[in-house]
């Protein structure tokens, strides 16, 4: 594992990963769909590694700023105003509004506590989502909602290929800041917090602050995930909020490996695949496989599936 | 020259165990103070109360004629007053090089910056490795601190403590757990510490205080038992008994 100081240079794997994605389009044109909910669920298991893997914050609340920003998104539509990129920057813009109280309430406690606080206000949220059935449409959703034209040329075709590069350039860009940030001194103190918190203060680190700017960002993250979502998808249902989707979540990065930013999308990838797959085969218990996989990649060591991948590469 | 530091009637209290008993403590720029006492007399106490991360029961604390009684401990340390650690308090799985460069980042304020890339940042790269130098610690930068030696670390932990340009120096007992022919190496970075740094060294390893106290204050239940030069202290019939011991 290379050193937190050299976290800009690019890895020639990191390349195989963008190819790859390039490679579906082209191999799997029939499987757009399901492709684009991957990299939905990649950029908003990105906003959870931020907030968790990078900083140290627990959190089984994360889908609560997932929802918000689907539902934002999908009122800017239906209020009238369909220009899609903006519309999706509204949903990550009101995640990150919705987040910043919630911090100040979260992130002073730690550990079990810590998870609990995230744990109610996923529940909570979900519960005022229900019974705001105006705003949010209850147990129907939203729906009939649409968008005009991506960049007013690309039409949103049923067979999904604008959906498709709409959400890998979104997936790309959110990866490419992040790198960006995490690799800066800024990124570098959210590591230290995570270690050693008390640590940091002594070092005079302003702890609170830093810790409110990683929840909020990895929230506007986690709202534009959603946002993409609801453009993509046309619906927006009370399962976007759900404890499931924050499990579901967490579990991705943890199959795929916190703390290294492609660990989530990984995960993302490999969960989504043999929910795919397995469902097929059984619609009712695809969760059994999912459970399996999850204690095998847990047990064989830390950091996931990417930690397993690179302890392979150092052997071989 | 005027009171860098003005501890005044401190007092805390864990239940009926006295941490501080109206304590008043007063250090010049520049001072080299030691307080010694028992253990249980309150000496740790007094560095978390100090630091900030202890909250007093009452009294009041100056530095440089600004009260800090009520500042955190990171404000504090912003503002000059830094302590080191009794046990070793790092990140040890970080290298020797990126724990000390969570230091300078922060002493310079650039903990935020997200211009460019850590390890593109000359400066704080330059100002790392000089700090790690200042102490020898260069060959080891590349190593993680957990596996490096326990005295090593101590070193480490001096040398982060001093990256942060500390006015007033908190040393928690500073060559505990650092074995004997390591030793010289803090003691001749305590040496070198600049003039006008003043320091509070908590200790009871009687050499490390007599070499560099120029002041010594003995506590014993959370109170100042006696306070004066280094010489008059330790022969003190007072203090010899209810500290040093009997003895020639």
């Amino acid at each position: 594992m290379s050193g937190l100081l050299d976290r800009h240079r690019w890895a020639w794997p990191e390349a195989m990963f963008w190819c790859g994605w390039i490679a579906v389009f082209f191999l799997f044109p029939d499987r757009l769909s399901l492709s684009t909910q991957i990299l939905i669920w990649s950029m908003f298991a990105l906003s959870l590694d931020l907030v968790m893997g990078f900083c140290g914050i627990l959190s089984l609340g994360q889908a609560f700023f997932f929802g918000v920003g689907a539902y934002a998104t999908a009122w800017t539509a239906l209020l009238g105003w369909h220009e899609p990129i903006s519309a999706a920057l509204v949903g990550a813009a009101v995640a990150a509004l919705a987040a910043l109280p919630l911090g100040l309430l979260v992130l002073g406690l730690s550990g079990l506590r810590q998870i609990m606080a995230t744990l109610a206000i996923g529940a909570l949220g979900l519960e005022a989502a229900n019974r705001a059935a105006g705003v949010t449409g209850g147990d129907d959703g939203l729906q009939g909602f649409g968008f005009a034209p991506l960049l007013g040329h690309f039409r949103w075709s049923i067979f999904g290929q604008t959906s498709f590069f709409y959400a890998l350039t979104g997936f790309a860009l959110v990866f490419l800041l992040l790198r960006h940030l995490l690799a800066a001194p800024f990124g570098i103190t959210l590591q230290g917090i995570r270690d050693n918190a008390t640590r940091m203060r002594m070092l005079g680190v302003r702890v609170g602050r830093y810790r409110l700017l990683a929840w909020t960002i990895g929230a506007a993250i986690a709202g534009l995930a959603g946002a993409l979502g609801a453009q993509t998808t046309r619906f927006v249902g009370l399962d976007s909020m759900s404890l499931d989707a924050s499990i579901a979540v967490l579990v991705m990065l943890v199959v795929g490996g916190t703390g290294r930013l492609y660990g989530g999308p990984i995960g993302a990838a490999v969960y989504m695949i043999v929910h795919d797959q397995a469902a097929n085969w059984n619609p009712y218990h695809w969760m059994a496989a999912i459970g399996v996989l999850l204690i095998l990649v847990v047990r064989l060591g830390r950091g996931g599936l990417l930690g397993l991948m690179e302890q392979a590469w150092a052997r071989f | 020259m005027g009171a860098l530091l003005i501890a005044d009637r401190l007092t805390k209290n864990f239940g009926a165990l006295r941490v501080a008993d109206q304590l008043c403590l007063s250090l010049h720029t520049g001072a080299r103070h030691a307080v010694i006492g028992p253990n249980g007399a309150g000496k740790t106490g007094l560095v978390g109360l100090l630091s900030g991360t202890l909250r007093l029961d009452a009294g009041s604390i100056l530095l440089d004629q600004r009260d800090i009684t009520r500042l955190p401990p990171d404000a504090r340390v912003r503002a000059g007053l830094v302590r080191s650690f009794q046990v070793t308090n790092l990140f040890p799985n970080l290298r020797v090089r990126e724990n000390m460069f969570l230091a300078i980042a922060a002493a310079s304020g650039q903990c935020g910056s997200i211009g460019r890339a850590a390890g593109r940042r000359a400066d704080l790269l330059v100002a790392t490795d000089a700090a790690l130098d200042r102490l020898k610690l260069l060959p080891l930068a590349h190593r993680r601190l957990g596996e490096i030696a326990y005295g090593q670390q101590r070193l480490v932990e001096l040398a982060l403590t001093l990256a942060l340009h500390p006015r007033m120096l908190l040393l928690d007992e500073p060559a505990a757990g650092i074995p004997g022919n390591e030793t010289h190496l803090l003691l001749d970075a305590i040496e070198a510490l600049p003039a006008d740094l003043a320091f509070l060294l908590i200790d009871h390893d009687m050499q490390l205080v007599r070499r560099f106290a120029r002041a010594i204050t003995v506590m014993a239940r959370g109170r100042v038992l006696a306070e004066g030069a280094p010489d008059d202290i330790l022969s003190d019939p007072l203090v010899r008994a209810a500290y040093l011991g009997a003895g020639p």
